[in-house]
């Protein structure tokens, strides 16, 4: 999981600095395949050949174990075919001390020969290649012991993914040294994808140091996640520095302002109307506070106030039930209506009755007039056509 | 102290509204501290809206040719009216609220007689605008708020 997760994490520092002029294609790595010991098998054998050493011989391959170990989990995959083991051994012993020195990540490899911190005062070539000595004789006992029926030759069990860590950093396919196999190899390549951190007190140093150094890597890879949220991150800072220029988008499209952005933000395309009429005058905010000042101080406070309440309140009902004056102004309101009102409509209608009454009187006492004017004429014209 | 007023608004409210047996109902339910305090701050309260709406028009009040003779022809109103409305405390009540005096010249008048005074006036104001049932409404509305800053 850990070489999953970072595919290329620690091997872009070593690849820059150990690539190898020979290219190699690792070998199918089947461990526990028929004809192929476990790798758990091979770990142990071999762990028991190292421990039978001295003390200082495995602090000198611990270093190299640890520091290759994480690439080889990335890689898995590459595992060196027992051909090129065969190769590998058939080297010569100068081939082989310097093929792990020359692997070495750049963080390594800048350091000084000693700067083991395991080991004080030994070289870390002379460590690598005591550690291949010792290899060799692991491998040499092995291989009678991992040859099947069929008599194929099994490769060692240093051979694993995680051996190859040296190899897969660097992009080189020649298998690893032995000391990486001693401590690393076994159980991280795949195990500790399934069952997390070994028991093995030697074994969780290399797993442990890995991400580690992945995140100390000198960041040449361009295709490190990680590193290119930082670069990201740094150049948004610089960013900042400069104004941000936007470029205005309408809704049917149109696009407003400098070309040389891409950034844009919507605008609705309309702005609201301004009310030119509206009264921007404010309430003067001493009359409000004046008003109420005078409300608080024209406000009584009676001690007696049931004392003459019923008369008070009687006299209130009287002036409540006596009707408004008529024609007095009241407020502000016009009231020229009030009062009067319904007083005017009426005695007008009995005006007008009265002067109809009136004249049908006077109409009917001309009538009566007439006619008794006209029967006096009449009497008289009698009287005289009787003295004639 | 938190006075309540709101009996004191529904007993003024029935009165104003012709519901006379309702306001002295209301009124007989009062202590003698909600009668001196909460509506003695009604009263007070209406009568500063009331006599502003008559005697300010166009932002400006009365003069004094006007509420001399408001206050004259409503002594006149009842029988009573005369020996309750006290002329001098009633003019200086109407000039205070409308501005017309400082702020302490209303400190000389008597509580006593000011709350009485106003009583009457009040009901005579209320009288002459002849509120409609929604104007009343409002009116007293407008009292509420009006006592509630007054007791502040």
């Amino acid at each position: 999981m850990v070489g999953a997760d970072h595919p290329s994490g620690t091997d872009t520092k070593v690849e820059t600095a150990d690539k190898p002029d020979k290219p190699y294609t690792p070998p199918p790595d089947n461990p526990g395949s028929p004809g192929q010991p476990s790798r758990r098998e091979s770990y142990a054998a071999a762990r028991a050949a190292a421990e039978s050493g001295s003390g200082g011989e495995q602090r000198d391959v611990k270093p190299s174990a640890e520091k290759t170990e994480p690439a080889g989990e990335s890689q898995g995959e590459e595992r060196p075919a027992p051909e090129a083991k065969d190769r590998d051994r058939s080297r010569p012993a100068e081939e082989q001390t310097d093929a792990p020195e020359a692997e070495k990540p750049r963080s390594e490899v800048g350091r000084e020969p000693n700067d083991d911190p395991n080991t004080v005062g030994r070289p870390r070539a002379e460590s690598i290649a005591r550690a291949i000595e010792l290899q060799k004789e692991y491998a040499a006992g092995l291989e009678a012991s991992d040859r099947t029926d069929d008599g194929a030759a099994q490769p060692p069990q240093w051979d694993t993914p995680a051996q190859e860590g040296p190899a897969d950093e660097t992009g080189d396919s020649e298998p690893d040294p032995p000391e990486a196999a001693d401590e690393a190899a076994p159980d991280i390549g795949r195990e500790t994808d399934d069952t997390g951190p070994p028991t093995d007190q030697d074994a969780p140093e290399p797993a442990e140091e890995g991400p580690e150094e992945f995140q100390d890597g000198p960041g040449d890879d361009t295709g490190d996640p990680g590193r290119n949220i930082e670069d990201q991150a740094e150049s948004q800072g610089t960013d900042e520095d400069d104004p941000v220029i936007y470029r205005i988008r309408l809704p049917d499209g149109e696009e407003l302002g400098p070309s040389g952005t891409d950034r844009w933000v919507y605008h609705s395309g309309r702005l609201d109307p301004v009310n030119e009429n509206q009264d921007l005058s404010e309430p003067d905010p001493e009359d409000g506070d004046r008003m109420n000042r005078i409300l608080r101080a024209a406000r009584d406070n009676p001690d007696d106030a049931e004392k003459h309440l019923d008369n008070v309140v009687s006299n209130m009902i009287k002036a409540l039930e006596k009707p408004p004056p008529a024609g007095r102004p009241i407020s502000g309101q016009d009231v020229s209506n009030r009062g009067d009102r319904f007083h005017d409509g009426p005695q007008s209608d009995v005006k007008g009755a009265s002067a109809l009454v009136g004249a049908a009187v006077v109409a009917m006492m001309a009538l009566k007039a007439k006619d008794v004017i006209g029967e006096k004429i009449k009497e008289h014209r009698r009287g005289d056509d009787g003295d004639h | 102290m938190m006075v309540t007023i709101d009996k004191q608004l529904s007993a003024l409210h029935a009165l104003f509204s012709g519901r006379f047996e309702e306001n002295r109902r209301l009124l007989s339910q009062l202590s003698s501290e909600e009668l001196n305090v909460g509506y003695a701050a009604v009263i007070s309260a209406a009568f500063f809206e009331i006599t502003r709406r008559r005697f300010i028009r166009d932002g400006k009040p009365a003069g004094d040719d006007e509420i001399i003779e408001f206050v004259a022809e409503a002594r006149g109103r009842t029988a009573d009216a005369v020996d309750i409305i006290d002329p001098e405390v009633a003019e200086i009540a109407i000039n205070f609220v409308l501005g017309k005096l400082p702020l302490d010249a209303y400190k000389a008048v008597d509580d006593n007689v000011g709350f009485r005074t106003k009583s009457l006036l009040v009901a005579i104001m209320v009288a002459d605008e002849d509120f409609s049932e929604s104007e009343l409404d409002a009116f007293m509305a407008k009292v509420r708020g009006l006592t509630v800053e007054s007791l502040q």
